[in-house]
């Protein structure tokens, strides 16, 4: 599920890669999604916004938490 | 009633003895010969007076001895010549001396500590000296002896690892020899970089000795020096600081660990009972291991800490949002019942859940874990088993607690929503009860 969002991340790096801010945004996802375990280490909610940047539907969101802090 | 007589001596008998003796100490290598009027003449100083001679930073001598050495030997006079014991002092004077020693009033704890070291081992050793570069060659120059001794540990502690192997080593007694032998220091580099905690210690105190600081290790005392059989960590004195520095509290949460994660440190520590020295040590040791991690960020070899950039993340994210508590228990609940636990397994994976998903605000108020005991096991060779009640409100815990939902998370990690009822009558049945005499579940 990692390899997953980082392939999303990077899709989005290239994306944004004109716009300033959002490119630092996912540049930190990014950094963030290397951390290992980071999912079973930081809040809920940072983690829900972290997925919704990186477009995971709102309806899957709990599902796929689930299944990162496995 | 029998009537109790004093044996001690009064307070002109004292006078009558010492108004004119003079005491003689030694403080730090200073020999010096106080007339004790002078003791007494300080005891007996107004409260304003005696506060202020104490705590201002302006008044460094008393009768041209440095205020530290003169209380320390006035200290030492009272107890070295058991004037309590012998005399009937005035109380004010009893009160002075004992708030002295707290060391609160003025910090004169470090006075002749640590004057010369014992250890001998650390003259056995060679430090290599690629390991050498690694830790001194970026030092800053223009800082004190002190934060020079607080960089090289910061260094150390970034530059070695615990060895796995010895953790797992069991009964392989060449693993632990390895780690007992002096001549296996000078093989440490900053590749071969997995190290226990007698290495550390003995590096460390090699080059507090370079630096001219005494110390002392723990495993040293007047008889004999046995390094490598048991935990290793030493103190030293710097100034006013006696400090002390183990590098492995903990294997896997010491700061072997947390200084890579530039997590505040637990090994390097002041031990001055004076709550202000602690504290102007700690600001030395942020301020040191500031610099440090700037240097790193100019080598572009700083690692941020998931801390620092979620802090970043979350001031450009416009996607976070409040979670329900409701949805954080059906998480809770989900990831609990699919989890192959039992026990205190089960236990700590659910306090670690609560603490991703919860808030700390959330902690106090929305959600409480409470472990009690179960005197009627499931388990037919167990006479008692740890479990767990967790209470949960969306409004308080506490104030609302006519809301609370309430889980019962059993041995066999099963979790499931009990009634209040259920709950008082297995307290009131003695089939659960506390594991400490304050807690307590809320709205029970």
């Amino acid at each position: 599920m990692i390899e997953i969002l980082k392939e999303i991340n990077q899709k989005l790096l290239k994306k944004h890669k004109d716009k300033e801010e959002e490119l630092k945004k996912y540049q930190l996802i990014q950094k963030i999604l290397e951390i290992k375990d980071c999912f079973k280490t930081m809040k809920i909610e940072d983690a829900y916004a972290i997925l919704r940047d990186l477009q995971i539907p709102e309806e899957k969101l709990k599902q796929v938490y689930i299944d990162l802090i496995n | 009633m029998e009537n109790v007589i004093s044996t001690k001596k009064t307070v002109q008998e004292f006078l009558e003895q010492y108004q004119s003796e003079v005491y003689e100490t030694t403080i730090d290598f200073q020999n010096y010969s106080i007339p004790i009027s002078l003791f007494i003449s300080f005891f007996d100083l107004t409260n304003p007076e005696f506060n202020n001679l104490c705590s201002n930073h302006n008044i460094t001598t008393i009768n041209d001895i440095p205020k530290e050495h003169f209380i320390y030997a006035a200290c030492e006079f009272i107890k070295t010549q058991k004037i309590l014991e012998t005399f009937n002092i005035p109380q004010n004077m009893i009160i002075r001396y004992q708030e002295l020693l707290t060391q609160q009033k003025i910090d004169f704890e470090a006075l002749n500590q640590y004057l010369t070291t014992s250890d001998t081992l650390h003259k056995k050793i060679a430090i290599n000296d690629n390991l050498r570069a690694k830790i001194l060659s970026e030092i800053p120059q223009n800082i004190s002896i002190l934060e020079k001794l607080i960089y090289i540990y910061i260094k150390m502690c970034k530059l070695f690892t615990y060895d796995d192997e010895y953790i797992a080593a069991k009964n392989q007694e060449f693993i632990f020899e390895k780690h007992k032998d002096l001549n296996y220091i000078s093989k440490i580099t900053p590749e071969n970089n997995r190290i226990v905690c007698f290495e550390f210690n003995i590096i460390y105190a090699k080059l507090l000795e370079e630096l001219g600081i005494h110390f002392k290790s723990n495993y040293k005392d007047a008889d004999t020096e046995a390094y490598g059989l048991n935990h290793v960590k030493l103190k030293y004195r710097v100034k006013k600081f006696i400090i002390q520095a183990d590098s492995v509290t903990s294997i896997l949460r010491g700061d072997l660990v947390k200084s890579k994660l530039n997590e505040p440190l637990i090994g390097l520590k002041c031990i001055n009972k004076n709550l202000t020295t602690q504290q102007e040590f700690q600001n030395i040791v942020t301020k040191v291991y500031e610099r440090i991690i700037e240097q790193e960020k100019k080598q572009g070899v700083y690692q941020e800490t998931l801390p620092e950039l979620l802090k970043e993340y979350n001031e450009l994210t416009t996607n976070k949002k409040e979670i329900s508590n409701s949805e954080k228990i059906e998480i809770l609940t989900t990831k609990l019942n699919n989890a192959k636990l039992v026990g205190i397994d089960a236990i700590s994976y659910t306090v670690q859940l609560i603490e991703i998903l919860f808030q700390q605000a959330e902690l106090n108020r929305n959600i409480a874990a409470t472990l009690i005991g179960n005197y009627s096991p499931n388990h037919p060779e167990k006479n008692a088993e740890t479990e767990m009640i967790l209470t949960c409100n969306e409004t308080d815990i506490n104030t609302a607690e006519w809301q609370n939902i309430y889980y019962y998370v059993n041995s066999k990690n099963q979790i499931m929503q009990v009634s209040k009822e259920f709950l008082i009558e297995k307290f009131q049945n003695k089939e659960f009860d506390y594991l400490e005499e304050q807690d307590r579940i809320p709205g029970l």
